[in-house]
């Protein structure tokens, strides 16, 4: 027994810290109908390694490769705040689809130019929670606490521009600004997370938990402990579950979530 | 020369066809914002595959077509009959939950046999088969009688994306819309990789939708645009020896791009 809460204690508390702070911009993300994001920003953040293996050479985990990789982040969250004020045609939800083909297809030109150039493009996809280390758990546990307090302090203006964005922009405030910090702190977080969790988990754990909180309640406060209450639960289940039956980590914990919403729909109706 | 003008041409037909039909499908996807159907029908296509090869039927065989179609009308009816009555979830959030949960059941069922998961990557990045004459045929006639039947009954479709008047029986129309999307992505993924298919689907419609709210209107310019894109693709790729998916894409969604910064900094004309 001991052995076994031994070996899943890691993945757990990754799985928990995550937990947290997705279970909270899921909330932003369902509200701002930006489903796409996570998936968009982690393939942005992956042109990163390719373009710094191009030009210099340099390792998948080199210094070099994450400021490639931050860089390119940045340029994202600037570029979608940007548009997401000036271009009222089309939803900002296709704009994000775009860009994700774009940085897929310019990853994928980056590596074929450049002969060798194996970086782990599908090892991103499922992540490998199961073999997080103490020290990325740690840096983690820093960075989101940053975002999640700094979210936390100024809480309601993000609220209010993800939940009503026309009349909060009609009524003269700079939303602009707060957009990219927005887009910024999410890039941040999923660039961080990424290597740990993968971007399917990642994925999952911003949509299903926030989904699955919509249907049961309308307050923020109300939504966000539902949501935590899921992902939590929904982690130390698929976490057993793979553990005894030995399937992926990552996908046991989604599929849990997965079930979850499943027959909370089936209820609800 | 008559070698390479034979290769262009196949080429050039096939993104013509694709082009008409896809950028006819993505304007309405664009339009209702269900942005993520098309990578959620494409994972399933995916999803009927593995499932094959986990029970022996090879890739590229009339089995595993058979087990992607399945896959895909199951799909197709979750997309049309699974809507959220709770304003506070959009639709959109409910089809990528599906893509999810698709992409997990591929790697779960890909974990339990040997090799698993290079398939799960290859239908990522989709394999790009060589084109030849036999698969083009299929492909073309396929895509001409959906294109006919899309056309024959385009007032229903176009009613319910512009919620301009009540349509009886909406899901039954949702639902062979997107079955629509299915058969094509089942018999274009093969060929194209799920990257550049859904790039056909998404960036002319786009870029049409950017500068028009008409339907004939956002047609042509989406077909000019697109057909436009994809041969300045081709033929930078061919003759730069550019990898050819990854160029078609890029070309398609720089001149997106453009058009985006244009739409962001030139004011609309009021009519």
């Amino acid at each position: 027994m001991w052995e076994i809460i031994q070996f899943l204690l890691p993945p757990f508390v990754s799985c928990i810290m995550m937990v947290g702070i997705f279970g909270y911009l899921g909330i932003h993300v369902i509200e701002r109908e930006i489903i796409f994001i996570d998936i968009a920003l982690a393939q942005i953040a992956a042109v990163g390694p390719a373009f710094a293996f191009v030009i210099w050479r340099s390792e998948e985990t080199s210094g070099i490769a994450y400021a490639c990789a931050f860089g390119f982040l940045i340029l994202a969250a600037l570029f979608y705040s940007q548009i997401r004020r000036r271009v009222t045609q089309i939803p900002i939800e296709a704009v994000i689809g775009v860009s994700y083909a774009i940085a897929a297809a310019a990853a994928l030109f980056l590596l074929a130019m450049a002969a060798g150039g194996d970086v782990h493009l599908e090892h991103m996809l499922v992540g490998s929670i199961l073999w997080a280390k103490w020290v990325d758990i740690l840096v983690c546990a820093v960075v989101y606490l940053g975002v999640g307090v700094f979210h936390y302090l100024f809480r309601e203006r993000f609220r209010r521009i993800s939940q009503d964005y026309r009349e909060t922009h009609g009524k003269g405030i700079k939303t602009a600004g707060w957009d990219f910090l927005f887009y910024l702190t999410m890039a941040i977080v999923i660039l961080l997370s990424v290597r740990i969790g993968g971007v399917l988990v990642i994925y999952s754990l911003l949509i299903i938990p926030a989904t699955f909180a919509a249907m049961f309640a309308k307050s923020w406060g109300k939504r966000l402990v539902i949501a935590w209450g899921l992902g939590i639960g929904a982690s130390l289940a698929g976490l057993v579950f793979s553990y005894t039956l030995d399937f992926s980590c990552g996908p046991s914990v989604v599929a849990f979530l997965g079930l979850s919403l499943i027959v909370a729909a089936l209820v609800r109706k | 020369m008559l070698e390479t003008l034979r290769f262009l041409s196949t080429q050039i037909v096939l993104l013509f066809v694709v082009t008409s039909v896809h950028t006819y499908i993505g304007l309405h996807i664009i339009r209702r914002g269900l942005i993520f159907s098309d990578l959620s029908l494409d994972q399933l296509a995916a999803f009927g595959v593995i499932v094959g090869i986990g029970l022996g039927i090879q890739g590229g065989t009339t089995g595993s077509y058979f087990l992607s179609f399945i896959a895909v009308f199951i799909g197709s009816v979750l997309l049309a009959y699974v809507k959220p009555k709770n304003e506070r979830i959009p639709h959109e959030a409910v089809i990528g939950i599906i893509y999810g949960l698709a992409l997990v059941a591929s790697i779960m069922v890909a974990d339990k046999f040997s090799g698993g998961a290079t398939y799960v990557t290859q239908t990522l990045g989709g394999c790009m088969l060589w084109v030849n004459w036999n698969l083009v045929i299929v492909t073309v006639s396929a895509y001409i009688v959906i294109a006919v039947f899309l056309y024959k009954c385009r007032h229903k479709f176009v009613a319910i994306t512009d919620k301009s008047e009540k349509v009886q029986k909406e899901n039954f129309w949702d639902l062979c819309f997107f079955l629509c999307q299915g058969i094509i992505t089942v018999l274009i993924v093969p060929i194209a990789g799920v990257l550049l298919a859904y790039a056909f689907l998404m960036i002319p419609a786009a870029t049409a939708a950017l500068f028009t709210k008409g339907w004939g209107s956002g047609l042509r310019i989406g077909w000019g645009f697109g057909f436009f894109a994809s041969i300045v693709g081709l033929f930078s790729s061919y003759y730069l020896r550019l990898p050819y998916g990854p160029t078609l894409v890029l070309t398609l969604g720089l001149m997106f791009m453009i058009a985006l910064i244009i739409r962001a900094y030139v004011p609309e004309r009021k009519a």
